[in-house]
């Protein structure tokens, strides 16, 4: 691998044509390939921080996640290794050793991993254990939960993901699927509409792998005997849905699907996962494509007298308000696609609950089962007149969702059916989104009102030209910023909610699919207000104020006001042990000292420690090149004379230090354009990180021993040993820290083409505890954001950019990331909390870098 | 236009030709095929800087194909772009010089930062080499 490299070097030794140029020419060459090293870590960093995010998140992707991270992760480490051998001309042949050992282990884990659930594709609800919603999909697990709690929950099992990956990868559909996304980039809703349509199709046609057709057909044949009327039901449980992104009625349910039926109901129900509400939703909400995976629930159906939806607090009351039951006669389907006024039943929190009113809707048929599926039949009066539920059924329905709530410690949006013998049914439970508190209904404006009445599902105002919905297909013409205005509360309008100024309905109530939806994007949203479709013309301006229940003619400026905030409790499903030990093998770092004599490839134990060790190499060999090519003061590695927390080498690519430079390189020798800048703001005087940080601050002292906060004695190169490196042209730098567990890195083009221009720069990691490095890595976040950087932050890792800025405001970036590297530097002990973030920012916009107490009124406890 | 030739290689006719379109619309100088023997046809007559392979292919698959590229057009810099990533793949592929490893779906603006990179060291190993690309006009 490294041969061809070796013959460069060869001849480059034996002076074959351009002497010294040659030599920079192979330096220039050895520079890429440590910039690519450079990159390919912090692609690596990158994964591992998703794959933490989502084991401390729990249960929000499957196990092909896992196996689609790994892979990625694995062709970059193995990369940086390649790169590491090019530098070093094939110095480290036993990190091919470390790589290979860590792989198989975690290869063993992911096919022997879950032990007995290895290809298992379909499995009994009873079955399932804690932490398996990876298999089993978010409504699957829940169920099972309520059931294995003896909460009345009817039979079924799960067609996992497991068999959902068989299904996609025999079909070659999920290779398609792939493409398909890449040729999507940045495309316009109708073309993603298009292609979702088209993809839809192909799996409705694709067959099934035989072992699943014919185990799915078994299982459902044995189901349907359980079932009304012998007929099962299809739900969608995908992975992550039903936990902070609901996905409201973005996916499918199947009622009354006769057994024979199983496979391509189950065909259906798959191909919702790329529906285009979905996909707009998914993007909507960070979340990939490729990542969806979708198991399926198949229950025994279930023939109701009545159902329908339980918020276990009003939604809208910031977790103070009453319980609200929604139902109707027969099946609930009505309700939550919001094509009928359902009933609506108040009760207080208490226990035992108690009645507050009771409101009947307007009903006017009821959905219920034959032999062959679904039959609508029209309600006679008698029909009408009698409640969907009798009071002790919503006192009873009401205690079990209190029940529900404690048991999964938040709210609960839950779904219900009251069987033909009067037995309550729990069909799915998920987490509610509930607004931290209700808007104040703003002073009605002078304007008349077209419209008023209906149900606030959001509160809040929205303005701008109404979008009469006609037929739904007409939806990808929906302008950005429109009022959405609609018959029904239909999921299917989910595809328009994220660019809606605000939502009116004609009919539907607020807890249908799409108020929740509403709710969860922020869109202002006034349901079943009568008659808006035929009182709005399309195109007209118009204003609705959702909490009001007013709908306005032109835009009323005084009704935008503060936007409530979304409080959600946080699912807690754990992924299952064999999910936490592969991911442990790529995330886990064990090599933390450089110093030590186990820092060597065969002590690493995990992808981590793997880049851990060629990151570190990747400079010693950088250095040695340096030495090598040493002849040339240019070439060599220079250490900066300069009182600093660390030893600070350059190493020079072409004009990037004055020439005549000696050994010992003095800060006014720096040339290189960003250099001198950052190097202008590390040596700040004002930020005289050398001086203990005051005791003074209280709270501090009391939980920190001053040693802390105190640099040692001796000395003035107060980490012995910690080096960083600075890599530089004429208009190019890159910088490197690593100082114990922190990682700093900036990489920074700065010039007269102001179009290059950009600096980027990535922080991670920290000695203290998750909490304290997250809260320095807010505050770091803090204050790039303030100075304009775009910045994303996960978990304890931030990186920023910017581009394209003229040259004189560059540099004062990096003057102030100098400033920044070191007021941040082992602050994450400090980190007691979040007002000490604030505390913190307050006093860097200060200028007070060294947290002198005067200056800190107000300082945190 | 670019001053690089990018050829992209996959057998996915749909794909292929709306990447290249969208390659092209960006000022890149690319060229597709559907298969490997057609992309070594293609650098017999045409030059490429960069070639973006596909693995998973029909007759001769990408990995193949990168192990021909490298034995006769050493200094060509090829991008593994696969909807089927395996770690076998990326490691055989890596092993073999390729210059990168990507996992369909990958952004454009970031396939194109990669094949400006790939294109970047083309450059600094011709001028080692003695072998500069073809048109750097």
């Amino acid at each position: 691998m490294v041969k061809r490299l070796g013959k460069i070097l060869h001849r480059l030794r034996n002076g074959n044509g351009g002497g010294g140029s040659r030599a920079h020419k192979d330096l220039k060459l050895r520079f890429r390939e440590f910039k690519y090293l450079l990159r390919a870590n912090n692609e690596v960093l990158a994964i591992i921080a998703e794959i933490e995010q989502q084991l401390a998140q729990g249960g929000q992707v499957g196990l092909d996640f896992l196996r689609s991270r790994y892979i990625a992760a694995s062709a970059k480490v193995y990369k940086m290794i390649r790169h590491l051998n090019h530098i070093s001309a094939g110095r480290y042949p036993l990190l091919e050793e470390a790589f290979h050992r860590i792989r198989a282990e975690i290869d063993q884990i992911l096919e022997e991993g879950g032990g007995s659930r290895s290809g298992v594709l379909v499995l009994p609800l009873d079955n399932l254990e804690p932490g398996e919603a990876h298999l089993a999909g978010s409504k699957a697990s829940n169920l099972a939960e309520l059931s294995r709690a003896g909460l009345p929950v009817p039979e079924g099992f799960v067609v996992t993901t497991e068999a959902f990956r068989r299904f996609m990868e025999f079909s070659g559909l999920g290779g398609q699927l792939r493409q398909a996304v890449m040729i999507l980039e940045g495309s316009s809703l109708s073309e993603v509409e298009d292609f979702s349509r088209l993809l839809q199709q192909k799996i409705l046609d694709a067959p099934l792998p035989p072992e699943l057709e014919k185990e799915l057909s078994e299982a459902g044949q044995r189901l349907a005997q359980l079932g009304a009327r012998g007929l099962i039901s299809l739900r969608s449980s995908a992975v992550g849905e039903d936990t902070q992104s609901s996905f409201a009625g973005l996916y499918r349910s199947l009622l009354g699907v006769p057994p024979d039926q199983a496979a391509s109901a189950y065909r259906a129900v798959v191909a919702a996962l790329y529906a285009p509400e979905a996909v707009v939703y998914r993007r909507r909400r960070g979340l990939l494509d490729q990542d969806a995976e979708m198991a399926v629930l198949v229950q025994a159906m279930v023939e109701p007298k009545a159902s329908g939806v339980m918020y276990t607090t009003d939604p809208l009351g910031g977790g103070k308000g009453p319980l609200l039951i929604s139902a109707v006669r027969g099946l609930g389907q009505s309700l939550v696609d919001g094509s009928v006024d359902p009933d609506l039943y108040r009760l207080e929190r208490r226990h035992p609950p108690l009645l507050l009113d009771y409101a009947p809707g307007g009903q006017g048929e009821s959905l219920g089962l034959d032999a062959e599926g679904l039959s609508k039949s029209s309600l006679d009066a008698a029909g009408r007149e009698e409640p969907p539920l009798s009071e002790g059924q919503a006192l009873e329905l009401a205690r079990l969702g209190l029940e529900l709530e404690e048991r999964f410690a938040c709210p609960q949006d839950v779904e219900w059916a009251l069987t033909g013998h009067g037995r309550l049914v729990i069909l799915q439970s998920r987490p509610l989104q509930v607004l931290a508190a209700r808007c104040g209904e703003a002073a009605a404006p002078e304007v008349e009102p077209l419209l008023a009445g209906g149900h606030t599902a959001r509160p809040g105002a929205g303005a701008g030209p109404a979008f009469v919905v006609g037929r739904e297909s007409e939806l990808k013409n929906f302008p950005d910023g429109g009022v959405l205005v609609a018959r029904s509360s239909s999921p299917a309008l989910a595809a328009a909610l994220p660019r809606a100024a605000a939502l009116v309905t004609d009919v539907g109530g607020v807890a249908g699919h799409l108020a929740s939806l509403a709710r969860e994007m922020g869109v202002p949203a006034l349901v079943g207000i009568g008659e808006a479709t035929k009182l709005i013309t399309n195109g007209q301006e118009i204003t609705v104020d959702a909490g009001g229940r007013r709908v306005y003619p032109g835009r009323v400026a005084e009704l935008t006001g503060p936007e409530p905030s979304t409080a959600l409790c946080r699912p807690r499903s754990v992924p299952a042990p064999y999910w936490h030990q592969a991911a442990g093998l790529i995330t886990k770092l064990n090599l933390t000292d450089p110093h030590s004599p186990r820092f060597i490839p065969a002590r690493c134990a995990t992808f981590h420690d793997i880049i851990r060790y060629v990151h570190e190499m990747s400079f010693k060999e950088m250095f040695r090149l340096g030495d090598e090519v040493g002849r040339d003061p240019g070439g060599g590695a220079l250490r900066l004379e300069a009182v600093l927390p660390f030893e600070l080498w350059f190493i020079d690519l072409g004009d990037g230090l004055a020439p005549g430079a000696g050994t010992i390189l003095k800060p006014e020798q720096i040339v290189s354009i960003p250099g001198a800048a950052l190097i202008k703001g590390l040596l700040d005087p004002a930020v005289d990180w050398n001086r203990p940080r005051p005791v003074s601050l209280k709270g501090l002292a009391s939980v920190f021993s001053a040693s802390l906060l105190t640099p040692p004695k001796d000395g003035q190169i107060r980490e012995m040993g910690q080096r960083a490196y600075a890599i530089v042209s004429a208009e190019y730098l890159n910088f490197n820290c690593r100082v114990g567990y922190h990682f700093t890195a900036l990489d920074s083009f700065c010039g007269n083409q102001q179009n290059d221009n950009y600096i980027s720069f990535r922080f991670h990691g920290g000695a203290a505890t998750e909490d304290r490095r997250q809260l320095r890595a807010e505050l770091i976040e803090r204050l790039l954001t303030d100075m304009g950087f775009s910045v994303e932050r996960t978990g304890d890792q931030v990186s920023a950019f910017i581009k394209k800025y003229p040259p004189e405001m560059m540099l004062g970036l990096l003057e102030e990331l100098g400033r920044l590297i070191l007021f941040t530097r082992q602050m994450d002990m400090l980190m007691s909390g979040r007002p000490m973030v604030d505390w913190l920012a307050q006093a860097y916009a200060a200028k007070n870098y060294n947290l002198a107490a005067n200056g800190g009124e107000g300082e945190p406890q | 236009m670019s001053p690089f030739k990018v050829l992209v290689v996959d057998d996915e006719r749909d794909f292929l030709e709306s990447l290249v379109r969208r390659l092209q619309r960006r000022s890149v100088d690319a060229a597709g095929v559907t298969s490997g023997e057609a992309a070594l046809e293609h650098l017999k007559v045409h030059k490429a800087d960069v070639v973006v392979l596909d693995v998973k292919m029909p007759g001769m698959n990408g990995i193949e194909a990168l192990r021909h590229i490298k034995q006769h057009y050493p200094e060509v810099e090829v991008i593994l772009l696969t909807g089927h990533a395996s770690v076998e793949s990326g490691v055989e592929g890596l092993a073999l010089e390729a210059f990168d490893y990507l996992i369909k779906p990958v952004k454009l603006d970031e396939l194109i930062e990669r094949i400006m990179e790939a294109f970047d060291r083309r450059k600094v190993v011709g001028e080692l080499t003695g072998s500069p690309p073809p048109d750097q006009s």
